[in-house]
């Protein structure tokens, strides 16, 4: 028997196979450890979503508060901008131009909101009291709370656009507002600059204001007349219809002059 | 569609594969088993190596690299764990000793291999022989034979000289043979 037979013998003889109980251990091992493995990969994925997922909010919040810093600029300029000193005080009738001064804006204002790009929403607040617009002192209240409510508006939806809050303000002050006479008594230049500039956004409220103003001011010179002609009850008539359709204008003045209504 | 080899069922294996790794296990668990029980002779223990050897390459799947054949890298952790277990049973001076100086056993023997019977009987009393031949020859035999290794691989396996191996076989193959017609 040579080397090759005894190979060959050996060979014929390998009939011995491993236990099956341990095969079937051993492969349900290697199942674990790659079941282990895809886990431990999943587990990765979860970690790097989540870290992903933060990144993102933290960038938008960032980017967000950027915004609202860029906002906050400019609701201070508007805050600067608005006369808020003169909104006690009530503006005198515009026929008399004893008080025709009262409610001008100060120069000192009028520069700021300049240099701030005279932003729309200052000019209407401030054009009803350069023009001696009736108004109570309620009223200007509300108009102002409107504004500051507006502020923090702004303040916590910065996202929005500055047109629509500067509509809504227009409106609420076109409402809050009374008439507003067209002679432009005691306007000073810069004034008359500041209302020619009016951005096309206010443009239709202005055109509404410029009717009631008118009404407003027809009727009332019609009452002047009428006390002037001496014709009081007739102008006591005209002064009730006006009373009732401004009860917030203060027609003191007026009835001091009817020697009836005194 | 050709068979994927050792390396790439392996490294299948390492990208959580779990059918590589079957498929490697079903084409080398016998020989591995055999490797063991050839050594030791007992069933049990054997399985008891064999179940820690796989273990050992499931958990170093990640750690695998092709540096060389997977029948040599596993075979090197058989041999390691079957070294261990020589030296936890302070079995290693009785299993180390190669004593190349025995006389061979004189005599002959006629094998048949048509004749099953006498195959059978033969291959029985070749296992016993291989049993009986001292750790390294028996080593060297059971490396060539069930792991399918040449003598140059099993050289740098045993870190040894081509050489000594070659002879080591040599002394091994005369062993047995002799052996064999000792117990006819």
């Amino acid at each position: 028997m040579n080397q090759k037979d005894i190979e060959k013998l050996y060979q014929k003889g390998q009939t011995e196979k491993s236990p099956v109980a341990i095969d079937n251990f051993i492969l349900a091992q290697a199942k674990n450890s790659c079941r282990k493995n895809n886990t431990t990969t999943r587990k990765w994925f979860y970690s790097l979503s989540t870290a992903a997922a933060l990144v993102l909010c933290f960038s938008i919040i960032i980017n967000l508060q950027n915004q609202n810093s860029d906002y906050s600029v400019n609701t201070e300029i508007l805050k600067k901008s608005v006369p808020r000193k003169q909104k006690t005080q009530t503006p005198a009738p515009a026929p008399f131009q004893e008080n025709k001064d009262e409610g001008l804006i100060n120069d000192e204002d009028k520069i700021k909101s300049d240099q701030a790009g005279s932003t729309p929403d200052t000019e209407l607040y401030s054009a009803p009291a350069a023009q001696s617009a009736p108004r109570t002192e309620e009223k200007i209240n509300e108009a102002d709370d409107t504004f500051l409510i507006m502020n923090e508006e702004i303040e916590e939806s910065p996202e929005e656009l500055m047109v629509e809050p500067i509509i809504e303000f227009a409106d609420s002050v076109e409402q809050n507002s009374d008439t507003i006479t067209q002679q432009s008594v005691g306007l000073s230049e810069s004034e008359k600059i500041i209302t020619e500039d009016k951005p096309k956004a206010i443009g239709r409220v202005s055109a509404k204001k410029e009717q009631k103003e008118n009404n407003f001011n027809q009727q009332f010179q019609n009452v002047i007349e009428l006390i002037e002609s001496k014709m009081f009850e007739q102008a006591t008539e005209l002064l009730i219809q006006l009373k009732q359709q401004y009860p917030d204008y203060d027609f003191s003045e007026i009835d001091k002059r009817i020697p009836d209504s005194q | 569609m050709s068979e994927r080899s050792d390396e790439q069922l392996m490294l299948a294996f390492a990208n959580n594969d779990a059918q590589a790794f079957e498929t490697l296990y079903k084409r080398h668990k016998d020989a591995v088993y055999r490797y063991f029980l050839r050594h030791i002779g007992n069933p049990e223990t054997s399985s008891e190596l064999h179940q820690d050897l796989w273990l050992k390459v499931i958990n170093s799947k990640q750690s695998y690299q092709i540096k060389a054949k997977f029948n040599t890298w596993m075979y090197t952790l058989a041999h390691n764990r079957l070294v261990d277990w020589y030296r936890r049973n302070n079995l290693e001076q009785q299993s180390f000793q190669a004593n190349e100086d025995d006389n061979p056993i004189e005599g002959s023997t006629d094998w048949n291999p048509d004749d099953e019977l006498q195959t059978m009987r033969l291959s029985k009393q070749l296992k016993t022989c291989i049993g009986k031949l001292p750790f390294e020859q028996r080593e060297i035999f059971l490396l060539h034979q069930e792991a399918s290794l040449k003598i140059p691989h099993i050289a740098d396996m045993l870190q040894e000289a081509v050489e000594k191996i070659k002879s080591r076989y040599r002394y091994a193959i005369d062993k047995l043979r002799k052996c064999l017609e000792v117990i006819r």
